[in-house]
């Protein structure tokens, strides 16, 4: 019996950690692991989730045993945390054996390829520069940066680049490439075309997160996140306003 | 008008995509983030400010995420940072960044806080909707 309750704490500590690392709310995570642990039978269960670690505690059979789970990557994948939510409120009628089976198989979905994301980038960022005001000849150009940027940020991210220089890195190349752009003739709105591309860099899941953390009262979680909102609309900025201020530095035409 | 909103559409299915959405759920999600854009526009077209706009439209895309969410069954959030992302005041952040490299501290400081309003009307839309959507669910 103590081996079973050994391995239900686990998984269901490594489904908060999948969900987490999948950008999932804290009041999810936490919902979802004391809900597996109590449809597998243990008597009591709690557990406190922070940004950075999951900490649960089950009581079964008067005993009590804890683990706690630090987290390092933070990514988005809705689409996991749909599947665990899901498979999470199936649980009552599935074995735990079945339970761990399926679980174990969510975590190595892969997702979109790396072609198709870097085309969906291309995507967002040409869509954004017609919603800023962008023309025709600018929307090839955001094609370019945005399937750039892509492919550029997810390279960074697998080899582990500080996250908040790796997106005003991103943020300096596109405002490289758009300036390039216009130099050449090539976009003539270059605002539209600046701002739409860095679109795909600007904090949405942080501040969603921040709002509803916030508001479920996980007051930490909320503060945190809105800091980092905060940081990365910094760091978004200040890479084309770096590029910016040493093109004109250095001479080059007007850009306004 | 109609060409800013197919861009907006175009754009939530690129977002959808990078955050790993599928299917139904990624048409969804992207109509939600067009009906989010087209209520901004429409209330600026009725020469309302630009943040009572963020808000009207920040309540009416996390009105139809919350009701979306509990037809599909599916997480919130699989709507909601989608549907957000038009909204995010990027162009704010990018004209105040121009202004301060510009040296130009008055009208940065005008800028960066007119796009701090968009960002808390933005924040209080979403939190009003979604509190009240919690406060309905708890009485049914």
């Amino acid at each position: 019996m103590n081996n079973d309750f050994d391995q239900l704490l686990q998984n269901a500590a490594y489904a908060g950690q999948l969900l987490l690392e999948s950008g999932a709310e804290i009041y999810r995570v936490e919902d979802t692991i004391c809900r597996i642990c109590l449809n597998y039978g243990a008597q009591e269960a709690s557990s406190i989730v922070l940004p950075t670690g999951i900490f649960v505690t089950v009581v079964a059979d008067g005993r009590s045993v804890s683990k706690i789970v630090r987290i390092k990557s933070r990514g988005l994948d809705i689409d996991r945390i749909d599947r665990i939510n899901t498979l999470s409120r199936q649980s009552t009628a599935l074995p735990l054996n079945d339970f761990i089976a399926q679980l174990r198989r969510l975590a190595h979905r892969p997702p979109y390829s790396k072609v198709s994301r870097m085309a969906a980038g291309a995507l967002g960022a040409g869509g954004f520069t017609l919603f800023f005001g962008g023309q025709l000849p600018d929307l090839g150009c955001a094609f370019v940066i945005g399937g750039l940027i892509e492919g550029c940020s997810s390279f960074l991210e697998q080899h582990q680049f500080p996250s908040f220089f790796a997106i005003s890195l991103c943020s300096a190349l596109t405002a490289l490439l758009a300036i390039g752009f216009n130099q050449i003739g090539a976009a003539p709105s270059l605002d539209a075309l600046i701002i739409g591309c860095l679109m795909l860099l600007v904090p949405g899941l942080a501040i969603t997160n921040a709002i509803r953390d916030s508001l479920s009262g996980d007051l930490i979680s909320g503060m945190t996140r809105g800091v980092e909102a905060v940081l990365i609309a910094i760091a978004v900025a200040l890479g084309p306003g770096l590029v910016m201020s040493l093109w004109m530095m250095l001479g080059g035409n007007p850009l306004w | 008008m109609v060409i800013k909103l197919i861009g907006a559409f175009l754009a939530e299915i690129g977002f959808g995509v990078l955050f790993n959405i599928h299917g139904k759920k990624l048409l969804a999600a992207a109509l939600t983030g067009t009906l989010g854009s087209l209520i901004y526009e429409l209330v600026l077209l009725g020469q309302a400010g630009e943040i009572l706009a963020m808000f009207l439209a920040a309540c009416g895309l996390c009105f139809v995420s919350e009701v979306l969410a509990r037809l599909m069954k599916t997480p919130v959030t699989t709507f909601l940072i989608c549907a957000l992302i038009p909204l995010v005041p990027g162009g704010g952040m990018y004209y105040t960044m121009l202004a301060i490299i510009q040296g130009n501290t008055m009208s940065a400081l005008e800028i960066g806080i007119h796009t701090l309003g968009c960002a808390g009307a933005l924040a209080l839309g979403i939190a009003l909707t979604s509190a009240f959507f919690s406060l309905s669910m708890k009485k049914s």
